[in-house]
């Protein structure tokens, strides 16, 4: 009896990558491996078009849905292999589709091997009629309900029907490093999801004021990091002490200022510590005019501390959107629990929506930030989320 | 902010206790030397199973009991539960009115709720006075010939009024349908006096409030009171709470009791000192702070509202000091709803929404009062 013994790992957009090809697919590989930790039995053959997982008698589903949280997968199929010998595929082929539910199919064959006797097409000629003959399944070319696919290769022929779909992006690793900042909201934990995605790897940095925001927010934040250890198995976390910075603005500048102040020094602090940490770039959950400190003008005013890139995976997406993501990757849960965070509390009434960098500039000079910026950086407290 | 007082201060014994060695002790040597199951009939769980048996008689002559018997479970919310439910489930064809008060732990009131939307009864909310203290004659008053069950707490444990138990479970004599359960787990052994209970119904009494350990607690009902079992089973505890006995707990149980009744009086003079000591302060800064317990009532739980800054701000800080109090209400800075009890005494929202809750403790001390005293002046100062 044919069974599936491989899982086919198809890769993402890999094809624009040249010769830096070979390097993705072994850093991809490196991450498979990891994600695959926990199972034993499985061995990850990387090749140049794909990476095989073998399965050696392993249940396929939970290995299947740990995959489908690695980025730079496209598509993950579950193979059959057999011999190239066209009466092992027939059988296996017949075999393989007779388990799947479904009026139509489509036989599809790739032939990369070329010292096999049979074409591509007479090989669908051979296969196609086998199935006709022995099931009730019809053919259709434009939709089938089933899709099998036969790849003749030099090691063997990999037969599948059943493909699902991978979290696309690039593998981690392969796009450096952002220091991302993490409020505990629902926009932060999507945004750092989306960047990991591409490949991005995140270090996060979270300002607290206590005691103006609680210590159950830290937890929060250990809660959330664990559901994205899925896609980034180590993450750093940054704990800034916030306190002294935000009083000293409360004290200095008008109430309708406070919050654009409040994000001109978290910009500073995490643009020192992106340098400190080798980040090339910033990261945030921020979304274009969805709060104050959001709309483009204050973005303007905010992002002058700095000329690091900040990017902003969530800039242009609706609440709704964010929310559904939040939702896909189970940090939604954790993000409404209730607990104030710095942006929460100390809330004025009426928060500038248009301040201008001038007047900003002017209430800065107020005080001595950069020396309790300083004192801040120099306190930080590190915790590693794993 | 930088750590100010490297010991823990713990004002937060309402909530719970940290277990007193000796009733760990009592634990450990049981569950090494009397583990076998009371319900084998070898000679090791027989031995056992008088063990257990003479834990529940030696707990009624601690409080004094002659009609009752004790139900062991899992805690205070159980022993609610059983109470209320089994008294109202089973005696439902003689009426379907209930009494109690507005201020309840949420174990009662929840109950009430549920009988109240899913079985057609009818409950009666009381609300206390001003002092926090529900009268004899208020429960009086709300007594109609279809009441079967009364539910008071002893003290509240916000707050820490204290009601009249004994003289309402007197008074309730001239009802002999009314049955009559009382939570008394803020109650025990934090009393200038232990209340009577003869003339209570059902009873329940916590053993983590007291320094016992976590996770038990017992239901004291009158022998002729008949309870609708929640739990279905092996049939234990008379049928009333199936599962295995647990023994070692029910040892630890009444050591946890012995030692809290034995030291009860000397415990609540040395505690009303600390208690004297913290409303001084409060009441000197009444710009400050409100009081929002009853002075000389109860020294073990001090309830008060920060008038000027934000109550879950200064609890925060006093944690981040080392020092844990609670905050009364889970405050959201956009939906807050604050205190239902603090309310129940008639304060308005902003006073019910910064409450805080100092719980005290034969094992807390002046020294600690006075850091907490003084943390307070600084946190008020420093905090926006």
């Amino acid at each position: 009896m044919i069974c599936y013994d491989h899982i086919m790992v198809r890769f993402g957009e890999l094809s624009t990558k040249g010769k830096n090809k070979k390097d993705f697919i072994r850093i991809l590989s490196l991450n498979i491996k990891h994600a695959l930790k926990d199972f034993s039995n499985l061995q990850v053959e990387e090749r140049y078009d794909h990476i095989y997982v073998h399965l050696n008698g392993s249940d396929y589903e939970p290995i299947i849905s740990r995959l489908q949280d690695v980025s730079g997968i496209q598509a993950l199929s579950l193979v059959a292999k057999v011999n190239n010998d066209i009466e092992e595929i027939k059988s296996a082929s017949l075999e393989l589709i007779k388990q799947e539910e479904g009026q139509t199919f489509k036989v599809k064959v790739k032939r990369s091997n070329k010292r096999f006797s049979f074409s591509s097409d007479e090989i669908t000629r051979i296969v196609a009629p086998v199935i006709l003959k022995n099931t009730s399944l019809k053919v259709d070319v434009h939709n089938p309900d089933i899709l099998l696919q036969v790849e003749v290769r030099d090691e063997g022929t990999y037969i599948f029907v059943k493909t699902y779909i991978g979290a696309g992006g690039y593998p981690l690793g392969v796009g450096g490093k952002s220091m991302h900042m993490l409020s505990g909201g629902i926009d932060s934990p999507v945004a750092a999801y989306l960047l990991m995605r591409r490949g991005v790897v995140i270090e996060c940095i979270h300002f607290a004021s206590p005691p103006y925001t609680q210590e159950a927010v830290i937890y929060k934040l250990i809660d959330l990091l664990h559901k994205l250890n899925r896609y980034q198995s180590k993450i750093r976390l940054h704990i800034v002490p916030f306190t002294k910075i935000q009083e000293a603005i409360y004290d200095n500048a008008p109430e309708s200022y406070c919050i654009t102040l409040m994000r001109r020094m978290m910009y500073r602090l995490a643009a020192k510590l992106a340098k400190r940490r080798k980040c090339p770039v910033i990261s945030s959950g921020e979304s274009v005019g969805q709060v104050a400190s959001q709309t483009l003008q204050s973005i303007n005013v905010i992002n002058e501390v700095t000329n690091l890139p900040v990017i902003r995976p969530c800039a242009v997406m609706d609440k709704l959107e964010i929310i559904k993501y939040a939702k896909k990757i189970d940090t939604y849960d954790i993000s409404i629990r209730p607990y104030e965070d710095c942006c929460t509390i100390f809330t004025p009434k009426a928060p500038k929506t248009s301040p201008h960098l001038d007047e900003a500039k002017e209430f800065e000079k107020k005080f001595d930030y950069e020396s309790l910026i300083e004192e801040a950086l120099n306190n930080i407290e590190v915790k590693f989320i794993e | 902010m930088k750590m100010a007082n490297n010991k823990l201060i713990y004002f937060d014994n309402a909530s719970t206790t940290r277990v007193n060695p000796r009733v760990l002790d009592v634990y450990t040597k049981a569950c090494d030397e009397y583990f076998a199951n009371p319900s084998s009939i070898h000679k090791e769980g027989q031995r056992s199973l008088y063990l257990f048996n003479r834990t529940k008689e030696d707990l009624l002559s601690l409080f004094k009991l002659k009609e009752h018997e004790v139900i062991y479970l899992s805690g205070a919310t159980e022993a609610n539960n059983l109470a209320i439910k089994g008294v109202a489930l089973r005696y439902k064809n003689r009426g379907k009115h209930l009494i109690t008060s507005i201020y309840e732990h949420p174990s009662v009131l929840e109950a009430f709720k549920q009988l109240e939307k899913e079985f057609g009864f009818e409950v009666t909310y009381l609300s206390p006075d001003s002092q926090g203290v529900i009268s004899s004659q208020k429960v009086e008053s709300a007594i109609r010939s279809d009441t079967i069950l009364i539910s008071l707490m002893a003290v509240n444990n916000e707050i820490g009024s204290i009601n009249p138990i004994e003289e309402i479970s007197n008074l309730l004599e001239k009802y002999p349908k009314i049955i009559f359960h009382v939570d008394a787990c803020q109650a025990i052994g934090k009393l200038e006096k232990e209340i009577n209970y003869s003339n209570v119904d059902l009873l329940t009494i916590s053993a983590h409030k007291i320094h016992g350990l976590v996770g038990f607690g017992a239901l004291i009902k009158k022998k002729k009171i008949d309870l609708l079992p929640l739990n279905s089973g092996g049939g234990q505890e008379n049928g009333l709470r199936s599962g295995t006995e647990d023994l070692p707990n029910a040892l630890a149980f009444l050591e946890a009791i012995k030692i809290a009744l034995n030291d009860e009086t000397r415990n609540y003079l040395y505690v009303k000192e600390l208690a004297n000591r913290l409303v001084a302060y409060l009441k000197v800064h009444s710009a400050l702070f409100e009081l929002n317990s009853t002075e000389n009532v109860n020294p073990y739980i001090i309830n008060f509202s920060t008038l000027t800054k934000k109550g879950s701000v200064v609890v925060e800080a006093l944690s981040n000091e080392n020092i844990m109090v609670s905050s009364t209400s889970a405050c959201h800075s956009s939906k807050e709803k604050g205190s239902y009890v603090v309310k129940s005494i008639g304060k308005d929202d902003k006073i019910s929404s910064n409450t805080i809750r100092v719980s005290l403790d034969y094992s807390n001390t002046l020294e600690e009062v006075d850091i907490l005293i003084s943390t307070l002046n600084k946190i008020i100062g420093e905090i926006r």
